[in-house]
């Protein structure tokens, strides 16, 4: 397997723009993003960025030092590997004391943790240091691989710290949202023992949410968006739980729009869009328990509350409500979205997802 | 937590050890320069004169010829694996027991292949195969106290040694293999079978794969009733296992769990283990298993046990991660190596009886549903590449499931292509050292001890291990 390579990427910093809408999100000019590519091929991307960390007295000058993480060749799996970081100072003072701290992906092996960089790094010079990484062998699906080396130093252009980061991924998007559903999420009475919403056998009613006007294919408002309400049959799969898939999406707009529910207190986590344009964004999602508490209760909108559940015993709970969310997480407006990657949450349950205009 | 720097075996113990009664390890080598033998040393530079022997291969053989020690209940069934590899060839069996090698020589011709040079009737027989065969890798199965002597004499002489469980019993004999393997230049390791378990090492791949997140525990143990074996007569050739019981109260088997969590945490592979505590429980299974099922004429009435039923292990790492070890093999109890790990995302837990691979895991962000899954399906997504080539003939071919058999492939593959061991003598000696570690440990109300660094300072270094890359081979 080759992996598609990235061209070698251009030094970059973090884009200050503000958060577009209304949840919090970073956007990285990030170099590359997704590209068809045949089925067969792993898909090794290669994203770089330079994100400033705040620094009080320094926060005024302009960045003059850049750090770039090169990349590991993911199409070698289950071999030790080098990954190197290289320091530019573009500064008209020497750095010192410079320390690399390399943080691998979650649970990675890379070795040392931190390599202090013994001499004085001149104006107008760069230095390069290496650390081994253990590329494993990968899991199906698309994922992406963060390195982050940061960078303490004193001297330079005297903002004290800068992060450099190497994003890679492999495996393709998921072909649609309907091709990523993966969970029962709604049954009729008779089919309640398909019902799996929160890992217990529980589920929405169709006949309670057909008495607050959803039904199959039917619209839901909210955030900005037109949802509807996945046109299956009962006790069919129609909600994808967030397990860290990208799915391919296109078009362009402010927002992304979800319609979603919690199976837990903390359903949230960050959504990663990709442009076609080789740009990523990231936007926070928080959506409430379908009881109507835990993380999101007071961003997301509640669309729709259902009284009662379907339970392995029957429908029950008639005095508890069960609800739908609409949430939102901005957009680099202007750019063709390629795919979004849900968070990795499997509490968080998503049944529709709309571009806002 | 306060931290004992390790109180020499020698204090401890007076010296009076089983090793001295079984004549092992008595003397200290000469050139054994005192860093090996300061109990407790993290000996962070290299010897000198010596280089370190991590990342070296073995020096390529076409063919393998091995030798074998010991041809008892293990030795005695082993060599069929050895004999079945491709490309290797049993060219000399050893027992003090000449009658077993004769046995075992006979078995090969049988079974169509050369017959081997023959070696028994006293002590040093051994010494006589060594001097007398050219051999590329000696096996030794005998009991524990002889490790270290045969062990370090397949060293001198020029042979690669593959040793039973544990590679020696005191750590100044284990330092000692370390800096004989520095100084001989041929690798010495332990015959580590469960390392090559298949949850074993699928749990290793996924660990590797950040499956589990950052990990932060693991844990292992030897639980196995041996109470009929260790009573036998006829099966511990003079129950020279029942016997450690009588002497000491320390994990003797500690490697079937620290192994397998080692390679998945990657000990001496970016990290490293610093403490060791330990923890008997009152020993009173083996009197209470004699007390009702011995004759009183029976020899072991003669004992007193003194072994906990539950000797407990407890380690730290660099990286802030702790290993728990058990052993437990003189009570009542089903077969357990409890091999389990834990870390940010989720945790893996073997012997638990779920599905085919009996183990089952949870996982963020696969489960979310605070439920328990079976392990299957990631059984199959990070089954060793070993098991899908040679899982078959492992299965056919060779004791405990198969595990023994890819030991013995992967080895003799390894020697044929000239590959740096999957488990060297620096991860031999840590797992091995807290064999005699527990007991000092254990001695001292279970303080916690330093423990060595036999990579003399070299275990940040990131290194494939037993998670290897597919190699053929040789036709
Ligand atoms: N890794 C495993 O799964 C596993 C399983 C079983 C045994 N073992 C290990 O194998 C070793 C042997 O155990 P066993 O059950 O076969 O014991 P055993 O008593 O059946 O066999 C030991 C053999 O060594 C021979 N011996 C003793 N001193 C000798 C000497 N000086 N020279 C040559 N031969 C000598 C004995 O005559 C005997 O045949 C032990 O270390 C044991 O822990 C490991």
């Amino acid at each position: 397997m080759n992996p598609m390579r990235t061209p070698a990427p251009t030094p970059s910093r973090t884009d200050d723009r503000p958060a577009a809408a209304t949840l919090p999100a970073t956007s990285t000019n990030r170099v590359l993003a997704l590209r068809r590519i045949p089925q067969t091929i792993l898909l090794a991307l290669a994203l770089v960025l330079g994100a400033a960390v705040p620094a009080l007295a320094a926060s005024q000058t302009p960045r003059q030092i850049d750090a770039q993480v090169s990349m590991v060749d993911l199409a070698e799996q289950d071999s030790i590997q080098t990954l190197s970081v290289t320091i530019t100072n573009s500064s008209r003072e020497a750095m010192t004391g410079t320390t690399i701290t390399l943080h691998g992906p979650e649970g990675w092996t890379t070795s040392p943790e931190a390599i202090t960089v013994a001499k004085r790094i001149q104006p107008g010079s760069r230095v390069t240091r290496t650390f081994d990484v253990r590329v494993p062998t990968l899991r199906d699906g698309f994922h992406s691989y963060t390195f982050t080396a940061d960078i303490a130093y004193t001297g330079g252009d005297g903002h004290g710290s800068i992060t450099g980061e190497r994003v890679q991924t492999s495996g393709e998007p998921i072909a649609s949202l309907a091709a990523a559903r993966n969970n029962v999420g709604t049954t009729s009475l008779a089919q309640r023992a398909a019902g799996e919403f929160d890992g217990e056998g529980n589920s929405f009613s169709d006949a309670a949410l057909k008495k607050e006007g959803v039904s199959r294919g039917s619209e839901i408002e909210g955030a900005g968006a037109t949802f509807t309400w996945p046109d299956l049959g009962p006790a069919a799969k129609d909600n994808v739980v967030a397990q860290g898939q990208a799915i391919s999406v296109d078009g362009s707009g402010s927002a992304l729009a979800l319609l979603a529910s919690g199976s837990g207190l903390n359903a949230a986590g960050t959504v990663t869009v990709y442009y076609t344009d080789g740009t990523t964004s990231t936007g926070s999602l928080a959506v409430p328990n379908w009881t109507g508490v835990g993380a999101g209760v007071d961003t997301a909108e509640e669309v729709v509350a259902s009284a009662g559940r379907n339970t392995p015993d029957g429908y029950a709970n008639q005095d508890g409500t069960y609800r739908l969310y609409a949430v939102g997480v901005p957009l680099d407006s202007g750019k063709e979205i390629e795919a979004v990657q849900l968070p990795a949450n499997a509490t968080i349950h998503v049944f529709d997802l709309q571009i806002v205009g | 937590m306060s931290t004992a720097r390790t109180p020499s075996r020698r204090t401890l113990l007076g010296g009076a050890g089983l090793a001295g009664l079984a004549g092992a390890g008595t003397a200290l080598p000469a050139g054994a320069a005192p860093a090996e033998t300061t109990s407790g040393s993290t000996g962070d530079s290299p010897l000198k004169g010596r280089a370190s022997m991590i990342g070296v291969p073995f020096a390529q053989r076409d063919t393998v010829r091995i030798g074998l020690i010991g041809l008892g209940q293990r030795g005695g069934t082993m060599w069929q694996g050895w004999a079945a590899v491709p490309g290797a060839r049993i060219d000399a069996v050893c027992d003090i027991r000449a009658d077993r090698a004769t046995k075992v020589a006979d078995q090969l011709e049988d079974d169509g292949h050369d017959r081997p040079r023959e070696f028994g009737g006293s002590e040093g027989s051994f010494q006589d195969m060594l001097d007398e065969v050219k051999l590329d890798l000696v096996y030794i199965a005998t009991p524990w106290e002889f490790h270290y002597a045969h062990g370090k004499a397949a060293l001198e002489a020029g042979a690669n040694a593959a040793v039973e469980l544990p590679i020696a019993t005191e750590l100044d004999e284990i330092w000692d293999l370390v800096g004989t393997v520095e100084k001989t230049r041929n690798h010495l390791f332990l015959s580590e079978n469960c390392c090559y378990g298949r949850n074993e090492l699928a749990m290793m791949r996924a660990a590797h794969a950040g499956v589990f997140g950052d990990l932060s525990d693991g844990a292992g143990g030897y639980c196995h009733d041996l109470r009929p074996l260790l009573f036998d007569e006829d099966y511990y050739t003079d129950h020279w296992r029942r016997t450690w019981h009588t002497k000491h109260n320390r994990s003797f088997y500690a490697m079937h769990g620290l192994g397998p969590v080692a390679n998945a945490m990657d000990i001496n592979r970016g990290d490293r283990i610093t403490t060791i505590s330990a923890q008997a429980s009152a020993a009173r299974g083996l009197a209470d298993y004699r007390k009702r099922f011995m004759p009183a004429d029976h020899p072991s009435w003669n004992d007193t046990y003194v072994t906990g039923d539950l000797v407990t292990c407890l380690h730290e790492t660099e990286k802030g991660r702790s290993i728990r070890t058990e052993l437990n093999t003189t009570t009542a109890r089903p077969y357990s190596r409890i091999n389990s790990i834990q870390g940010t995302r989720g945790l893996f837990e073997d012997y638990v009886g779920t599905g085919d691979s009996g183990a089952r895991i949870y996982v963020e962000p696969d489960h979310g549903d605070d439920a328990w899954h079976s392990f299957d399906p990631f059984l199959e997504e990070f089954d060793h590449w070993l098991w899908k080539e040679v899982g078959d003939d492992a299965e056919a071919n060779g004791g405990h499931g198969g595990i023994d058999y890819l030991l013995q492939w992967r080895t003799v593959q390894s020697i044929r292509l000239g590959l740096v061991p999957d488990i060297d003598v620096y991860d031999s000696a840590t797992w091995c050292a807290a064999v005699p570690m527990s007991e000092m440990s254990i001695e001292q109300g279970g303080a916690t001890l330093e423990y060595p660094d036999f990579t003399r300072g070299r275990w940040s270094e990131l290194r494939q291990g037993i998670d290897s890359k597919q190699k053929e081979m040789p036709k």
